[in-house]
Parts: C-alpha cells; sequence; structure tokens
C-alpha cells in the first residue's frame, strides 16, 4: 500500500527540506562508540562464564549422580557377596546345627560351602556348567575341611 | 533501489558480519547507524544522555543475537523499532523534566558553512520537541530516514493512513511554530527576483 503525500505548496517542500538540514545536526558524543563496544565485549565475555558455569555444574551435577549410583551398586554388591561374618554367623551356624541336628563344625562347613556355590553362581562369564562345576568343586573343599573339623 | 532498502542490506550485511566474527564487528554497524538511531531516539527520549542509553541496549542486544536482525525481512525497520521499544522502556523509566525549549542536552554539530543556518536548525528542533512525539518519530522517519509511509507504519506499528495523518498534522504544526523562517523567507524572494 503506497500512501505519500505529495506537497501540496512550495512552503511545505521547503519547509520539508529546512528539517531534512537539520537532522545532521544532531550527533552522537565521541565517547558512545567505545561505551558501546566495552558493552558489548563485556556482555560477551559474561555469557562465555555463565556458559563454562553452566558446564562445570551439569559436569558436575553428572559426576555426583554417577559416583552416588556406583557406589551404591558397589556397597550392594559387596553386601551380597562378603562371607558373613561375627554375630552373624554365630546365628547362621546354630540356625544350622539346629536345623540339620549337626555340629556347629559341620554347619560352619555347610555355610561356607553354600556361600561359595552362591559366589560361583554370580561370576560374570561364567555359563551354567562353570557354574555347576564349581559349585561341586566348592562342596568337595567343604566337605574336606568337615572331615578334617571330624578328626580334629 | 529505494533507499531506505538498499540501507537495510547494508545493515544486514553488518548483522551478518557480527555474526561470524562476535561482537568485535559490532563497529561496522554502529558507524553505518549510530547518528541516525540517535537523532531518532532524541525525539523519542527528548534527550540526548537517554537517546545513547537506548541506542547503546540496542546494539548490544544485537551483538548478542545478530541473527535476529540478519533474519529480518527489513533489518533497518528492525532497528529502528528494537531502538524505538528501548527508547520508550527508559523514558517509561525516568521520568525527565526537561524544559521543551532547551537544547542543552544536544550535542550539536555545524560545518563551516553551515553557521548561518545554525539557529534555523536549533528552531527546527525546538518545534520538533513541542511536537507530540508519535507525530515528531513520523517527521523524523519520511524526512531523515527517507521512508515512505508503508515503512513507516510498519515500524510504529500503526495503519499507513494514521501515519500520514499524523505527518499532515505534524507539518502543519511544525509550519505554524517555525512561522516564515529566515531561509525560508530568503528562498521565496529569491524566487520573486527570478520572476
Amino acid at each position: 500500500m503506497a500512501i505519500d503525500i505529495e506537497p501540496d505548496s512550495s512552503g511545505q517542500a521547503e519547509l520539508e527540506a529546512l528539517i531534512g538540514m537539520a537532522g545532521r545536526y544532531v550527533v552522537p558524543t565521541d565517547d558512545l562508540r567505545p561505551r558501546v563496544l566495552e558493552a558489548a565485549h563485556e556482555r560477551y565475555l559474561q555469557r562465555k562464564t555463565v556458559g563454562k558455569l553452566a558446564c562445570a555444574m551439569i559436569a558436575a551435577t553428572l559426576c555426583v549422580m554417577t559416583g552416588v549410583s556406583l557406589s551404591s551398586r558397589l556397597q550392594t554388591y559387596a553386601d551380597s557377596t562378603s562371607m558373613p561374618r561375627g554375630e552373624r554367623l554365630e546365628r547362621m551356624v546354630i540356625e544350622r546345627g539346629t536345623e540339620s541336628r549337626q555340629g556347629p563344625h559341620w554347619a560352619l562347613a555347610e555355610i561356607i560351602t553354600d556361600w561359595k556355590g552362591e559366589l560361583a553362581t554370580r561370576l560374570p562369564g561364567a555359563d551354567s556348567d562353570d557354574r555347576t562345576a564349581l559349585t561341586a568343586r566348592a562342596a568337595d573343599a567343604s566337605r574336606s575341611v568337615g572331615k578334617i573339623l571330624k578328626k580334629d | 533501489m529505494d533507499d531506505s532498502l538498499d540501507f537495510s542490506q547494508r545493515v544486514r550485511g553488518c548483522a551478518q558480519r557480527i555474526s561470524e566474527s562476535g561482537p568485535a564487528a559490532l563497529g561496522g554497524l554502529y558507524d553505518l547507524t549510530a547518528v541516525r538511531l540517535v537523532r531518532y531516539s532524541v525525539t523519542i527520549t527528548r534527550n540526548q544522555h537517554d537517546a545513547e542509553d537506548a541506542v547503546q541496549a540496542t546494539l548490544v542486544r544485537v551483538a548478542d543475537s545478530p541473527r535476529t536482525l540478519d533474519r529480518a525481512e527489513q533489518p533497518w525497520a528492525y532497528l529502528l523499532r528494537m531502538v524505538r521499544n528501548e527508547s520508550l522502556v527508559i523514558l517509561r523509566r525516568k521520568r525527565r523534566w526537561t524544559s521543551l525549549l532547551s537544547l542543552s542536552d544536544l550535542l550539536t554539530r555545524r560545518g563551516v558553512d553551515e553557521v548561518e543556518h545554525e539557529e534555523t536548525y536549533r528552531e527546527i528542533w525546538t518545534a520538533l520537541r513541542t511536537l507530540p512525539t508519535e507525530q515528531s518519530e513520523v517527521v523524523v522517519l519520511k524526512i531523515w530516514e527517507a521512508m515512505t509511509f508503508a515503512q513507516i507504519a510498519d515500524v510504529l506499528d500503526v495503519a499507513p493512513a494514521t501515519a500520514a495523518s499524523r505527518y499532515r498534522y505534524a507539518l502543519d504544526k511544525l509550519a505554524r511554530k517555525l512561522g516564515p523562517l529566515p531561509e525560508v523567507a530568503q528562498q521565496r524572494s529569491e524566487v520573486g527576483h527570478g520572476d
């Protein structure tokens, strides 16, 4: 849509010409240019710093989350694979001895056998045959321990 | 090609250079547009210091995201709109009590051959300051930026007919305020002698 006003008189054209000339009368101050460039540069550095900080925070958060998750899994794994000790072991020996009506030595040997068998099943990469073999070897070993204990 | 379209392409070129080289290339856009942006902003803020703050804020924004200006359909009109918005924000924030008849805040420049015109320029700037902002900015965009009413309407977000009528009112008021300026009288007398 083109709407333009034709100068309706020579007076209006002269007035427009004079206003046009007055447009060059006002200029920016000399310090505006360095001020603008410095402000833009500062803003750029500020954005860069904020970006770096954001990246560092994301990286730190990921590290903490990974660490917490890993340590919790390791703790669970360590708990489940460690040999029962102390009061827990004593309780297990008494329970096993009572259940199977055996002496504490034999109950202890059986507990060790079970634990080793369970460990064998958890070995990464071990197929079911390997696990069975390992469980059998653990059972043999515990029987030997039992015999030694009975002799004593 | 239309002057303002050509100028728009140059503004787009500057925005592209800022996109490629970062804020170090802002000097090019400043050199191309600062004088025009400041004088436009002065007509809104009526104070040179505030106008320069508005221009600075605008150009820093452009340096921050030059692609916005580069992708604009009319980069020059877009830049003027940005300055206008910043000027209005500053105007709202700092309500200054300035005398409309004083030009003491303005930094002026006159060439050696323009000394005799200085009084006329001062009268014109003073008269412009007495106009309502919506009228004075149309005069600035029409005469100093050589924009069509359609382009002015785009900058001001009004209908082209509204821009045209504001311009007509503004010129009527300016003609009454300025009266027979010495230079106009001189030009008329020259025309009279020519006859």
